[in-house]
């Protein structure tokens, strides 16, 4: 059977993974009005059996700084503002990894899709965010709010949009 | 001695964290060599000696497992060992590619000490790595 996260769980993967990955410090925290500009949502599926799609957003303001502390780079480099969806997306892909093992177990293999990465507004991230029951939010050191999200996907809808 | 290293994956992101961790490191790599998915990889095998090659798993067109699985049947490509560079952490996956023919794992995100260590462990077997 499935083993879904709790918030907690999910939250300290996710400010583990930014911290390990991208030297981000972030910390579990209520969902607060997101600072203005856009989003960057990454949505990708994890399917054993089950299908789950799991959907990391951050603001457009934090992800070329993802970007830059991923590959060494300035953030206000050209190069960094550039790769800022890439990084978000491969973000969710390290998480999807982390996440299948908690979810199906060690030993399973799970198909983790190809990461998906789409500019939001936050009314339109928040509309959805909020009817998932698996998801967390967090604040880094810097202010920013980041969001992760683990929705089931049922059978009969043939996966995610 | 410069090793001559063959990168694929799909995301340019990966691409480049790979390229700055061998850099970071301090081993000699040169040509790097890039490609999207595992037919590329194929173009760029056949068409030059390649020491050592940083694969991902899941990929369009052809996927790592395919590329690894292609490779292990090819004469000319079957000793040039692969390392699976994925954020996949799943035991039976590991055992499957290594089945397949993988010679080692890095799961990302990963360190440039990680990268040494595997990097001194597939290409020179048996000597310990002074600086993992």
């Amino acid at each position: 059977m499935p083993n879904t996260p709790t918030r907690e769980r999910l939250g300290s993967l996710v400010a583990e993974l930014l911290v390990s990955a991208a030297f981000v410090f972030a910390e579990i925290a209520e969902e607060k009005p997101w600072a203005a500009g856009g989003l960057l949502n990454a949505r990708l599926t994890l399917t054993h059996g089950a299908e789950f799609e799991l959907a990391l957003c951050v603001p457009g303001g934090l992800a070329p700084e993802l970007a830059a502390n991923l590959l060494a780079l300035e953030p206000d480099s050209a190069e960094a503002k550039a790769n800022a969806s890439d990084a978000v997306g491969e973000l969710a892909n390290m998480l999807a990894g982390i996440l299948a093992v908690e979810i199906f177990g060690r030993d399973v293999v799970c198909k983790i899709g190809v990461p998906r990465v789409a500019c939001e507004t936050a009314a339109d991230h928040d509309s959805h965010f909020g009817r998932v029951s698996c998801r967390v939010s967090l604040q880094t050191e810097e202010g920013y709010r980041v969001d992760a999200a683990l929705a089931g996907i049922p059978p009969e809808s043939g996966g995610a949009s | 001695m410069s090793y001559r290293v063959l990168i694929v994956d799909d995301s340019a992101v990966v691409r480049h964290m790979v390229r700055r961790a061998l850099s970071i490191s301090g081993i000699d790599v040169d040509p790097v060599f890039e490609a999207g998915n595992g037919r590329e990889a194929l173009s760029v095998l056949r068409g030059n000696w390649i020491d050592i090659v940083f694969v991902d798993i899941n990929m369009p067109v052809m996927s790592g497992a395919e590329l690894v699985e292609v490779m292990a049947r090819d004469g000319m490509l079957t000793a040039t060992p692969v390392v699976i560079v994925s954020s996949e952490h799943s035991e039976k996956r590991v055992q499957e590619l290594k089945q397949l023919g993988a010679r080692a794992f890095l799961i990302k995100p990963f360190r440039p000490e990680a990268i040494r260590q595997v990097f001194s462990e597939v290409l020179h077997p048996g000597k310990e790595s002074h600086n993992a």
